[in-house]
């Protein structure tokens, strides 16, 4: 016989269909996937991680480390899936993990034969020669629990929602209902969780007689006068980490394939009632199917009204042993007794145990339900940094000092009494000091000797013996031996095995376990949906673009769009990507072109210290601009690092527009935002972005000015009249134009910018008047032919005006500026920077590949930033940073680029129009 | 998730927020001579303390540029005050 | 050179179409003008033409208002301001926003909770300023005319994406 199911209360019950490893099953409303397969016999749930044995339900809750299940349902998987904590519904696809084709007849089950020689770092020593990374891809295949694939990492998004309350009460059996109930009554808006399906924890597990009635009796009062109070009972909900300004994280299990809900409860007090779980009893063997959690057996009678077996031996304290043996008696089973202490003890069986031997004696059990004694749950109270002490007693880490807003009762903090627990809450509730616990007599906590392999951790397939070597190789901290030994790792966290196995490091170093200490737990206590981390942040949202109120028009010319500068914008129009981009260039080269240059920054500078507040902000001299003028400029940092480029305009005494990169804006804002606030007077600067209020449409080329006097915008635009590097204001159709004579493409341009949700009419108006759209590509080619830059391609962390050429405010500005000093120091004024040049290749020689190292005797002296086959030109250029570039004019380098060498000459960084006729035709 | 109270908005949580530096820097003027050493001070050294801290922190949505003592131990906020004059 | 084109669904051509669920009405709305005015508060109110400068939990009224966006800058709604830039007389320095924030309106019993998808929102945490951080958007945030109808200015550029997170979170508060 084994465990299954006796039909006491769920008789009637809904069936629920499933399958497991294929094969199809029934369970019944209310079940998790765990009691569903122990209630029709099922043994083995999985494979241990390391030597694949056979593994059967531990625990009865969250607290069991086998039975982890990769599930389905209704398109959605979830990769190890705590099957007994996860509620069973109708059509799930149960598939147990590390295993294959099945838990039950597993082909690398085998691995296990060689476990003499894969100890504890067995992979470190043996795959350290020559090259871990050879043997790694086949380890980790072999390794690992749940299986991923991209369905997986999709998932449906998170919902993750803020909360507050005054008392949030984690867990709702005796203790957590009693604080609740006192709480809430005296008027506190209170949240009481419990990650199960209803809250009585302990009372429906294990029912005991509670104020002379039954439980279910006395907690449905309890729960009634919470609501009448108005505090919330979220049940399913399980609190698994508590975070800084005591924010602690509530995981809502809604139905399997369903958002997963996220709540971030702001509780102004925390009162922990998690309970206890039982310590397992380590003896030979005791990793075999059918060795449980004493109280988890009783979970799954009473819950579930599955018996875990019919000869079952009680492994536990003489107190368990005349609570919990009648319970299975009465309900059918055989009980036999063995006392902790029992000497050389083993299970014995193939894939389920079938007899306990001990000495010369051996007896028939199909279950063995054990208990060391109860480990409180006492893993939040560590996230919200309170303290643990060692109990010898009890055999357990109980909670020592703690935060102020933060109180732990019942079970959790030792109280394994129940009218300890219930007085335990209401006084945490009410604010008063808790009654001290009664100390007890210590139970045998020791393993004993034996021959068999004795397990500590089941997950991870910790023995005894590798602890001990751990201890004997000098890992004698525990958080050495934890990652040593792989110990309390995994998605159990060492709930079951974290007292055993710092109790068996404690006598291999002959230390009293409190000198030993205890790792540290961290969240999540439980194992959680990696979307309550990212909630809705998945495809689009994941980095959202900022998008141009021309990209309609954009898109209905053909453009094909990507990312640049956190903006969506047109790489170029069309569907043949070379032939476009060459194109779009000769447009702009010969005739006229139109590009939306509605991203580039607008940032308004208003008040009297403008100019001066801009002089000092900036590299170049603002303060000398006259009104109606432009000019460009970088902004450096402190340490005298370009930041950023731009153009500055003013439009008057008082008010500049700054023009700055277009992902650079909320940079550049929030620079200019923290020097007003710093050094100068806030009440005399002002700071606007007003980048989105206006959309710019540039018309470049040197057919340029027709296209723009026909939009009739009352302005002169004769070169005399309105020269480069300047700013006219006019109107069109009835709307301001702010017209800026700027050029990124080395053409005659005009950069027109108008009231956002007029700039479509202007736009078609341009494109009907002949003006070619051209995209980015075409646009970075053009801006390379002329050497302009781009910050952050052809400028990195390290470069300095000076790189550039651009010394004359260095050497000649006599007012303080951001990056002044930094111009001065030792590394700015050392020979060897890396300074952009442009870079020629021989006659028919393809373009460089970006990136490319250019070296010289054999030694990397920069890299090419940029490179492109020129249309205009017909042949490849580049442009480059290399050390004392601007002195090496016409000097050969090296280009190195997997494994090949090419060559290249150092030419100035213009190719085109050096003499800027063009740009101020 | 820890909360901080902006001098201006109130109450709001730390993404909202960012740190600035030390409180106290001032910059040195840099017309006048100043030496390498001071300089590096200046740009890099932070005084990171264990326990109360004073530091200048920005609230981003309203750029309030604020002073906050805070205790980098126990995450406690323990002032927070504006480094201008209060609205008009 | 990627095309992304695909990636990005083509964005929305003239004000969005209303979107209901159980309890929540998602609108785009037009406001007739919205001026940033930076400067002292009282001269600022006083350009503006208005009292009160509408914080958190206040409820905004009517069709000219002013939001308090920071120390010393408000957003006025409606009204009239006749020229833009330094306002040299008052001390104040003035833009014309137009249409670059885009506004939502969410309304009803449940919109409320789609807010707290996205920011530690109470009214017990009342705040000087509607500017926040919700869902990783810079907006601004405030109820007008009914507590529970509430509306959200975003940098234009920013619509497309905010419109798309408000319908994730719409759907999944009322799956």
């Amino acid at each position: 016989m084994t465990a299954r199911r006796i039909h006491i209360a769920t008789a009637g019950s809904k069936r629920l269909a499933f399958t497991f490893d294929g094969q199809p099953l029934q369970g019944v409303a209310g079940d998790t996937i765990a009691s569903a397969l122990l209630g029709v016999g099922v043994r083995i749930v999985g494979r241990s991680f390391k030597y694949h044995r056979p593994r059967g339900v531990w625990g009865g809750w969250t607290d069991d480390p086998n039975a982890i299940f990769d599930v389905s349902l209704a398109g959605v998987t979830k990769p190890n899936v705590q099957g007994t904590a996860t509620l069973l519904e109708d059509g799930m696809i149960v598939r147990s993990v590390n295993s294959w084709p099945t838990a039950r007849f597993d082909v690398k089950a085998g691995l296990d034969l060689l476990s003499p020689f894969l100890p504890a770092g067995f992979y470190y020593k043996m795959f350290k020669w020559p090259d871990w990374h050879l043997f790694e891809p086949a380890i980790r295949k072999m390794a690992g629990l749940g299986r991923v694939g991209p369905d997986v990492a999709d998932g449906p998004d998170g919902l993750q929602i803020h909360d507050q309350c005054d008392v949030l009460v984690v867990g709702g059996g005796p203790a957590g209902l009693s604080a609740a109930r006192a709480a809430a009554h005296a008027g506190q808006d209170v949240v009481l969780v419990d990650d199960h399906p209803d809250v009585g924890g302990s009372l429906r597990d294990n029912p005991c007689q509670i104020d002379g009635t039954a439980p279910a009796v006395w907690i449905t009062p309890q729960t009634d006068a919470i609501k009448a109070a108005g505090g919330r009972i979220m049940a399913r909900t399980t609190a698994f980490g508590i975070y800084d300004h005591s924010l602690i994280s509530l995981h809502q299990t809604a139905p399997f394939a369903t958002h997963p809900k996220l709540i971030r409860m702001r509780a102004g007090r925390v009162i922990l009632a998690t309970g206890a779980i039982d310590r397992p009893v380590v003896f030979g063997n005791n990793d075999l199917p059918g060795v449980m959690s004493l109280r988890g057996a009783a979970a799954y009678l009473h819950r579930h009204d599955v018996l875990t077996g019919t000869d079952i031996t009680l492994l536990a304290s003489a107190q368990d042993v005349a609570h919990f043996g009648p319970m299975f008696e009465r309900a059918g089973a055989q009980v036999r007794v063995l006392p902790l202490e029992t000497e050389g003890l083993r299970a014995v069986g193939r894939g389920k145990v079938r007899a306990l031997s001990y000495g010369t004696n051996r007896h028939h059990a199909d279950a063995v339900l054990c208990s060391a004694g109860l480990s409180p749950l006492v893993h939040l109270w560590c996230h919200a940094g309170g303290q643990l002490e060692w109990d010898a007693g009890r055999g357990a880490f109980l909670p020592g000092a703690g935060p102020d807003h933060l109180s732990i009762v019942g079970g959790a903090r030792g109280a394994n009494d129940l009218d300890q627990s219930i007085d335990d809450g209401h006084k945490a509730a009410t604010g008063q000091t808790p009654a001290p616990l009664p100390s007890i007599a210590p139970l045998p906590t020791t393993p004993k000797p034996s021959r068999a392999r004795q397990w500590i951790d089941l997950q991870n397939d910790v023995t005894t013996k590798d602890v001990a070597l751990a201890a004997q190789e000098n890992f004698a901290s525990v958080e050495h031996l934890k990652r040593y030994t792989t110990l309390g790792m995994a998605t159990d966290q060492g709930k079951t095995s974290n007292v055993n196995g710092l109790t068996a490091l404690a006598v291999q170093l002959g230390k009293p376990i409190a000198d030993v200490g205890t790792t540290r737990f961290r969240p999540p206590y439980v194992p959680v949906p990696l979307q309550l981390y990212r909630g809705a942040r998945s495809s689009t949202q994941i980095a959202p673009l900022q998008r141009s109120v021309l990209e309609p028009q954009i898109r209905a010319l053909g453009g094909a769009m990507a990312e640049y500068g956190g903006w969506l914008r047109p790489a170029w129009y069309g569907d043949d990507m070379t032939t476009a981009i060459a194109q779009e260039c000769a447009q702009a080269r010969n005739d006229v072109a139109m590009l939306d240059a509605s991203s580039l920054g607008k940032i308004e500078v208003m008040g009297p210290d403008a100019a001066g507040f801009l002089n000092f902000v900036y590299y170049n001299s603002i303060a000398n601009l006259p009104a109606g003028k432009i000019r460009y400029g970088f902004m450096l940092t402190e340490r005298g690092i370009i930041y950023d480029d731009g153009v500055m305009a003013r439009l008057d005494e008082n008010h500049f527009v700054v023009s700055c990169s277009s992902s650079h804006v909320s940079g550049v804002t929030a620079l200019l935002e923290a020097w007003r606030q710093d050094g100068h007077d806030p009440d005399r600067v002002f700071v606007h972005n007003v980048t989105q209020a206006w959309a710019t449409v540039t018309v470049t080329g040197p057919k340029a000015r027709d296209v723009v006097a026909a939009l009739d915008l009352g302005i002169d635009l004769q070169a005399e009249a309105f020269a480069h590097m300047s700013l006219r204001l006019g109107t069109y159709d009835g709307m301001p134009v702010r017209v800026c004579r700027v050029s990124f493409t080395g053409e005659l341009s005009f950069e027109i910018s108008i009231a956002r949700d007029s700039a479509p009419n202007l736009w078609d108006h341009v494109h009907q008047l002949g003006a070619t759209p051209i995209g980015m590509e075409a646009t970075s080619i053009l801006r390379a032919e002329k050497g302009y830059i781009i910050i952050g391609k052809d400028t990195d962390g390290e470069t300095m005006p000076q790189d550039l050429g651009l010394i004359g405010p260095r050497d000649r500005k006599t007012q303080p500026y951001v990056g002044n000093r930094g111009l001065q120091t030792p590394v700015a004024k050392a020979t060897g920077r890396q300074q952009l040049v442009g870079l020629a290749v021989p006659e028919g020689a393809t373009q460089l590949p970006t990136g490319a190292h250019l070296t010289a005797a054999g030694k990397s002296i920069g890299y090419v930033t940029s490179s492109y086959l020129s249309p205009t030109l017909g042949h490849p250029i580049a442009l480059g940073l290399v050390q004392d570039g601007l002195s090496r004019l016409n000097a050969d380098l090296t280009v190195y680029h997997l494994g090949e060498n090419r060559s290249a000459r150092i030419v100035p960084a213009c190719w085109y129009d050096p003499k800027g006729d063009r740009l101020n035709a | 998730m820890q909360r901080f109270p902006c001098p201006f908005c109130g109450l709001r949580d730390e993404r909202e927020f960012s740190y600035v530096g030390d409180f106290g820097k001032v910059r040195p003027d840099t017309k006048a001579r100043v030496s390498d050493a001071e300089w590096a001070a200046y740009l890099y050294d932070q005084k990171n303390p264990k326990g109360q801290s004073t530091e200048i922190w920005v609230h981003l949505p309203c750029q309030e540029y604020f002073k906050m003592t805070r205790d980098t131990v126990s995450m406690d906020v323990i002032d927070a005050a504006p480094l201008r004059k209060p609205a008009q | 050179m990627r095309n992304d084109t695909a990636k990005w669904p083509a964005p929305a051509v003239g004000p969005r179409g209303q979107v209901q669920a159980q309890g929540i009405t998602l609108d785009q709305i037009t406001l007739p003008r919205q001026v940033l005015i930076s400067g002292p508060r009282d001269a600022a109110m006083a350009l503006a033409g208005t009292t009160q400068a509408t914080g958190w939990p206040d409820v905004a009224m009517g069709d000219h208002y002013a939001l308090s966006l920071r120390r010393d800058r408000i957003l006025m709604v409606g009204g009239q301001i006749d020229s833009f830039g330094w306002r040299a007389d008052v001390g104040l320095a003035t833009s014309d926003i137009g249409t670059g924030y885009t506004v939502f309106s969410l309304q009803g019993p449940r919109a409320e909770k789609v807010l707290r998808t996205g920011t530690e929102l109470s009214e017990k945490i009342p705040s000087a300023s509607c500017l926040r951080l919700w869902n990783g958007y810079d907006i601004l945030l405030y109820r007008h005319t009914a507590t529970d109808r509430y509306l959200l200015h975003v940098g234009s550029a920013l619509a497309e994406g905010l419109w798309d997170m408000l319908n994730r979170q719409i759907r999944m508060v009322s799956a």
